[in-house]
């Protein structure tokens, strides 16, 4: 190893193989034993997650996806005008990322054989020479990996006549007639990126190929059109024949991958922390949603993988897969030892004494507390689902987003909220009309006993109404909003009144049940907006850990260098460098920063820091000298400036 | 001037003792004014050296001073090998205290610059208040090995505060202009002995000498990180990329765990291909072809875009079974630092059976890649600081010689030139000899014109000054700045003077022959007789990098031999001795 180590690319091989001292494969011991079966476990829980992300993106942009292809389609009868067809799609900021609109349009188009797609990056091209090679080559080049018969073309134009320059072209229209294309679709992914003469000159050579090449050009445009239009040049814009396309915009794409991420029946949640992290990163960062899917695998990777006990997650587990001490793992967590407590409190201390002392009946009992807890974080992360969807319903201003809910339901803060009091208020004063609609919405999401009692309130609700023979909808008289008083002048006093509304019968009976429906959300609310924390084993299924997210993706290389030299006994943990700085001989050094006993590098990195704009090489190294010897003479070699 | 108001906003700031003097003789000395100008005849070094002690015993005389118990403020460690004179650091010492004490009682000055008088005062008292800082501070930095005797012999309270660090608690944009402050622009004029060249042998025979005394700590750090493995095969093994950053050589680390991968690997052993970005001259083509070579068959063309899209193809038809791995240690060097290349990468590892695992060792390495990049990368960051030097990722000596300013990419230097020039023919030696002669006769001359135009820009430029900028001179004629040859006439000011801000010509670098006149002066001596010779003769010199060329302000071209002075010398006497 060592002696390649200044060749400049080579093929690894291991130092151990060759001779019989064969490097065994460490099994994993003790916690880690588990993690195959975790691993196994972990891909599970990740492959069904992932299908639903795709599921959902797949569906994002279907609709504009459609509209492109067919505009695609349509073009070979509308392209007679000499003007170049142009979709603007505005796709925001991610049009540049990976598995935006663009890309599954070009899976799309590669179904027709008569269209090329062409995706061009301004980092391509920088002049239209290039430009035009770029495009050339990349059709010919597709061609002669697929199709084998292509490949004496080449010559063939050197025999038919003059041999074209390579960024002609000419050469694309003799493959386009050749191959009978109909459509080259050149997507400029992100125009804000090209040179605006480079686009300008691009635009105004395609319509004049026009009549020869059926151009259609696709423009990502993450701005707004206007911006593409004052940046090109108006004889550019007068070539183009010009239609908007719109896509789904990054926030909803993002809520909407939330969804599916934090929905009831994962087997995984996420605390507030984590997600907030995430979100907002996403939100501030260009990154395209697959930052995100990336975020989140990774934070179930890293779930799955430090954690031994989501062994327990695995469906099917018997007693023989765990190891014992996956037990006293067990027993020493948090949220058991409250339990515990929590157990001896309610007197049951036979349960508790055969839980510390005997591992099957923990086996057991956690299984079944498990099955139980989860269950309990379901309506949880339904309960706020109910919540977002009666707001959303009952169309409560400020419109907050369905992450922001469950993130709140998460840290705790949803259930005092004002924006729950809000909710809860105006269930008790709409009419029945909007009422039946809510019913409707939220009978799925509530658990089965709960939707008994929401059926019956639906019935109520409808005999009332066939009882009744306005057809008006009934209003509430609870929390009525005619809170006015009448004044009445009468003999020179003022009398005050309180209007009781005039209250018909069929909504006296309704004010009932809504007032029933209300206690009922209420009451369920309560009961199921518990803090995930405080859940048996919540350490199992529940993740909100923020720290290597961050590491991970949001790296601070400066700062971890920074670090390493000003401080390095923080990765060293050698006692020499502490803090304190009390160097080996003890004198002189009460309250230094620099020590002898640093390493070397640290200390010029030091002096490097301290002084100014302008270093003296002279006086550094008589500093460096006179820190890193103590005194004692050095030779005057820079041996040791490696930096 | 700019040189005169570069001072003029140093004294501002926070002038080094030098600047005090001279401030103070501005205003409230118009006795010692005739004496100075005396010192002030701009000729030659003659003057210089007469003016410094003329100047010594003036201010002397007007109060001798009592023997300061305090350190000397700043002593010029460059020399160690001349004695301190006590009389220069006294003199230094009076001069500034008379002043401070003729400004403190003030009511003595009389006219109506009182009011300016009081704020240079105001100033100085500020400076003084500052002063015990800077002096404790520029111990550390202007220590000589061989006073170090001295240096410990200090009592102890002196040396809490080592050097001008920013107040504590800055705000990070406050620190940031403290550390870029104008005027904070000020080094001393010590300079390195330069003869001394960092050659191999010694670095070799250093570095094998030296026993870090850290090694057991560093190594605690590797097994530190050896307990990542695992997790970071899972991370590879998920479609994840890993980048390592933080201080030192992650190379060992590396390839450590490649060794762990690869005993890990349960039946097919995995490829990995390991690419040294260090090396000089690599580039994306090695690179691809190296990844190429584990896929057998394959016929690659010659352009890198065709081979990636050639490579991508067959990426996409045979799959590798096990995951083929890439290493690149040091993905941020120079080498791999275009835009090209990155995107290139980034599109190889984007495939879902290559992962790769790369190393960082800049700060700001994120900035290499634009979003799309990133996103291709697909890294997840770990922080592998390791503390192990960068023995192999970095050229020490070429590096050090190259920081130093010393003879670097130049054939060794003198030795080098004149094995070169043997070579050469008559005309070519004599055209050399003829740039070399010009250019130090060049830098000759340009010394007395920069001391004049000193002079009468700034009549009360003491003699310091004077000889300071004759220094300066002598640097600005060279690129290696030695100041030995100059300097050894009057070891004894030098050592006096104390480190001050020196406000650099513009043309400090290398001041080179002017193409035409070279041409000319060839012509003459009959070196040659067109300018094709001339061209040609001088093609050979840029072929071994004797000469360089740059053009100045002006825009006329200018040859140089990039050398030091002394070096100059000694190849002209050599070259004439044939």
């Amino acid at each position: 190893m060592s002696d390649r180590q200044y060749e400049a690319c080579y093929t690894f091989e291991a130092k151990g193989i060759p001779q019989g001292t064969k490097r065994k494969r460490a099994d994993p011991v003790g916690l880690h034993a588990s993690w195959k079966r975790r691993r196994t476990l972990f891909q599970q829980v990740w492959s069904s997650q992932k299908q639903k992300i795709e599921e959902v993106l797949s569906t994002i942009n279907a609709s504009t996806l459609q509209d492109l292809l067919n505009y695609l389609n349509a073009r070979p009868e509308r392209a007679r005008r000499n003007r170049l067809p142009t979709g603007l799609v505005l796709s925001g900021s991610a049009s540049a990322t990976y598995g935006s609109v663009f890309a599954r349009l070009s899976s799309l188009v590669a179904n027709f054989p008569d269209k090329i797609y062409l995706p061009v990056k301004a980092a391509t091209a920088t002049n239209l020479k290039g430009f035009l090679k770029f495009l050339i080559t990349s059709v010919t080049n597709n061609d002669s990996s697929n199709a084998d018969g292509s490949d004496d073309e080449k010559p063939g134009v050197g025999r038919k006549g003059p041999r074209l320059l390579n960024y002609d072209l000419q050469n694309l229209s003799e493959y386009v007639q050749k191959n009978s294309i109909n459509q080259v679709v050149v997507v400029f992914q992100d125009s804000e990126a090209f040179d605006t003469n480079l686009l300008a000159e691009v635009i105004k050579i395609f319509s004049c190929w026009i009549d020869r090449i059926p151009f259609v050009c696709l423009f990502g445009i993450a701005t707004s059109i206007d911006n593409l239009q004052q940046r090109l040049p108006r004889a550019a814009v007068r070539c183009l024949d010009g239609q908007l396309f719109n896509t789904v915009r990054a926030d909803e794409v993002l809520e909407q991958i939330f969804r599916v991420a934090h929905r009831f029946d994962t087997q995984l949640w996420f605390g507030s922390g984590l997600w907030n992290t995430m979100l907002e990163r996403q939100r501030n960062h260009l990154g395209g949603i697959d930052a995100f899917t990336d975020a989140l695998l990774y934070a179930s990777m890293s779930h799955f993988f430090a954690n031994s006990l989501t062994l327990f997650l695995s469906e099917g587990l018997s007693f023989k897969d765990v190891p014992n001490d996956h037990f006293e793992a067990v027993r020493n967590l948090d949220s058991f030892q409250t339990h515990v407590r929590r157990l001896l409190d309610s007197g049951k201390a036979q349960l508790v004494h055969s839980l510390l002392h005997s591992n099957t009946s923990l086996f057991d009992y956690s299984m079944k507390q498990l099955t139980s807890e989860r269950h309990r974080m379901r309506s949880f992360t339904q309960c706020a689902v109910i919540i977002h969807t009666l707001r959303s319903r009952l169309a409560i201003t400020p419109a907050t987003s369905c992450s922001a809910i469950q993130c709140g339901a998460l840290a705790g803060t949803l259930r005092d909220s004002p924006l729950l009091r809000i909710l809860m208020t105006t269930i008790k004063r709409c009419p029945s009309n909007v009422l039946e609609d809510l019913l409707v919405q939220v009978q799925p999401l509530v658990p089965d006993s709960k939707a008994v009692d929401l059926s019956t309130i639906v019935d109520e609700i409808r005999t009332l109404r066939k009882a009744d023979i306005s057809g008006a909808p009934f209003r509430s008289t609870l929390d009525a909003p005619s809170m006015a008083l009448h004044t009445t002048m009468m003999a020179q006093k003022v009398t005050l009144s309180k209007p009781k509304p005039a209250v018909l019968p069929g909504d006296a009976a309704y004010s009932d049940i809504v007032q029933r429906f209300h206690d009922l959300l209420a009451g369920h609310f309560t009961q199921t907006l518990i803090d995930p924390r405080s859940l048996f084993l919540n350490e199992v299924f529940f993740y909100d850990l923020k720290s290597p997210y961050r590491e991970v993706f949001m790296p601070k290389p400066r700062a971890a260098i920074e670090r390493a030299l000003s401080s390095p006994a923080d990765y060293l943990g050698c006692s020499c460098c502490g803090a304190s700085g009390q160097s080996s001989d003890g004198k002189e050094n009460d309250d230094v920063t620099l020590a002898p006993s640093h390493p070397s590098t640290t200390i010029l990195y030091q002096l490097y820091v301290q002084s100014g704009a302008l270093i003296n090489i002279a006086d550094l190294w008589s500093a460096f000298n006179a820190v890193s010897s103590g005194g004692e003479d050095m030779d005057e070699d820079g041996e040791r400036m490696n930096m | 001037m700019p040189k005169r108001r570069a001072e003029e906003a140093a004294i501002d700031e926070d002038p080094t003792p030098r600047k005090i003097r001279r401030a103070t003789r501005d205003d409230d000395e118009p006795a010692s004014s005739p004496q100075v100008s005396a010192a002030v005849t701009p000729s030659g070094r003659k003057s210089i050296l007469r003016g410094t002690p003329s100047k010594l015993n003036g201010t002397a005389s007007v109060e001798p001073t009592p023997k300061s118990l305090r350190k000397v403020l700043f002593t010029t460690p460059a020399k160690p090998a001349v004695e301190e004179t006590p009389t220069a650091v006294r003199n230094d010492r009076s001069a500034r205290r008379k002043s401070q004490r003729i400004l403190q009682s003030h009511d003595e000055s009389d006219d109506e610059d009182a009011e300016a008088d009081e704020e240079i005062a105001q100033q100085i008292l500020d400076e003084d208040a500052s002063e015990d800082d800077d002096e404790e501070a520029a111990v550390p930095i202007t220590d000589t090995p061989t006073k170090s005797g001295k240096l410990r012999g200090r009592p102890k309270g002196r040396r809490r505060e080592r050097t001008p660090s920013p107040p504590p608690d800055l705000p990070p944009h406050e620190l940031y202009f403290f550390q870029n402050r104008a005027g904070g622009n000020k080094t001393s004029a010590n300079t390195l002995p330069s003869h001394l060249l960092l050659g191999h042998d010694d670095y070799f025979a250093q570095i094998n000498a030296y026993k870090d005394p850290h090694a057991a700590d560093i190594k605690q750090l590797k097994h530190l990180h050896y307990r990542s493995f695992d997790q970071w095969i899972f991370e590879l093994e998920e479609g994840f990329n890993i980048c390592l950053y933080g201080y030192g050589s992650k190379r060992e680390l590396v390839m450590e765990f490649a060794e762990h991968m690869y005993a890990q690997a349960e039946c097919e052993k995995p490829s990995i291909v390991v690419v040294n970005g260090y090396t000089p001259g690599l580039t994306i083509r090695d690179i691809l072809v190296a990844v190429s070579k584990v896929m057998t068959g394959l016929k690659l063309p010659a352009q890198p875009g065709a081979m990636l899209d050639m490579l991508m193809s067959k990426l996409e038809d045979t799959a590798p079974t096990p995951p083929l791995t890439l290493i690149i240690h040091s993905l941020d060097h120079a080498n791999l630092r275009k835009g090209n290349t990155q995107a290139m990468l980034a599109r190889l590892v984007t495939h879902s059976s290559i992962s790769l695992i790369a190393t960082c060792d800049t700060p700001n390495f994120p900035l290499l890649w634009d979003v799309s990049i990133t996103r291709q990368l697909g890294f997840l960051y770990h922080d592998a600081t390791t503390f192990q030097p960068y023995r192999v990722e970095i050229d020490v000596v070429e590096e050090v010689n190259a920081l130093l300013g010393r003879s670097r990419r130049r054939l060794g230097g003198k030795d080098g030139v004149a094995y070169v020039l043997k070579s050469l023919p008559e005309n070519a030696r004599d055209l050399f000899r003829i740039l070399v002669e010009e250019q130090l006769a060049l830098a000759d001359s340009s010394e007395p014109s920069t001391t004049l135009g000193d002079a009468t820009a700034d009549s009360e430029d003491d003699d310091d000054l004077l000889g300071a900028s004759d220094d300066e001179a002598a640097l600005a004629g060279q690129d290696t700045p030695s100041r030995r040859v100059r300097g050894r006439g009057r070891p004894a000011k030098r050592k006096a003077t104390p480190s001050r801000p020196i406000a650099r010509p513009s043309a400090s670098a290398m001041e080179g022959v002017e193409y035409r006149a070279l041409y000319l002066k060839a012509v003459e001596a009959f070196v040659c007789t067109s300018e094709l010779a001339f061209r040609t003769l001088l093609k050979e010199f840029h072929d071994h990098a004797m000469v360089e060329s740059r053009r100045d302000a002006a825009g006329t071209e200018r040859l140089g031999v990039p050398m030091g002075r002394e070096e100059l010398e000694a190849l002209v006497g050599e070259l004439m001795k044939k």
